[in-house]
């Protein structure tokens, strides 16, 4: 009876320091596979990357915090603008998810995530959507 | 006290370490009614900071 709960004790104990180091390592995600239509978003996004800059820093265009971009004024130029870039944005994050599979609640990890980079990486004058939701003028 | 521990305790840690792993437990009893626990995907956050910031900065280097 003892020798039976000891070898369970033990069987319960190892799955237990499994699942910790699950948690502990830092897992690598990536696009693994660059389709056609991965690739074709990365690449409008990198010619697009100036003129969005651009966009920003005459305050027509913004990061809101769920990893797009908005126009935050009436510019049917800016709208066109960012919904292309939304789209482009949209594949990538799909990509990432599909590939690596993050499961349902994925999506929403990942745009929260590329949204904390693109407030980070903002310039300074640029308007991001902090996650609460409010509206702030990148401090220098 | 062996029903308790065998019969209990320990098929509830091995559901609750298997639902923590990211694995899909469905009890089996009625099978017109199973229960079944959904899949819980563990995301580690800073690996997926560091693969958006690696793509971010890809787009932002070469533009």
């Amino acid at each position: 009876m003892r020798h039976k709960i000891f070898i369970t004790t033990l069987i319960t104990v190892f799955l237990c320091l499994g699942q910790l180091s699950v948690l502990r390592a830092e897992s690598n995600y990536d696009i693994k596979q660059m389709t056609p239509a991965i690739q074709a978003a990365v690449q409008n996004r990198k010619i697009r990357y100036e003129e969005l800059q651009r966009f920003k820093a005459d305050g027509l265009i913004g990061e809101t915090r769920q990893g797009f971009v908005k126009a935050l004024q009436d510019s049917p130029q800016a709208e066109q603008f960012a919904s292309q870039e939304n789209s482009d944005r949209k594949t990538i994050y799909q990509a990432i998810v599909n590939q690596n599979d993050l499961g349902p609640a994925g999506m929403g990890k990942v745009k929260a995530v590329f949204a904390e980079v693109q407030r980070e990486k903002a310039r300074a004058g640029d308007w991001i959507e902090q996650s609460s939701g409010e509206w702030i003028k990148k401090q220098g | 006290m062996k029903i308790k521990f065998f019969g209990v305790l320990f098929p509830l840690t091995l559901v609750l370490i298997l639902g923590g792993q990211g694995c899909t437990v469905k009890a089996v009893g009625d099978p017109n009614r199973p229960i079944t626990i959904n899949a819980n995907v563990v995301i580690d956050i800073r690996g997926l900071k560091k693969t958006a910031t690696n793509i971010e900065d890809m787009i932002s280097e070469e533009a």
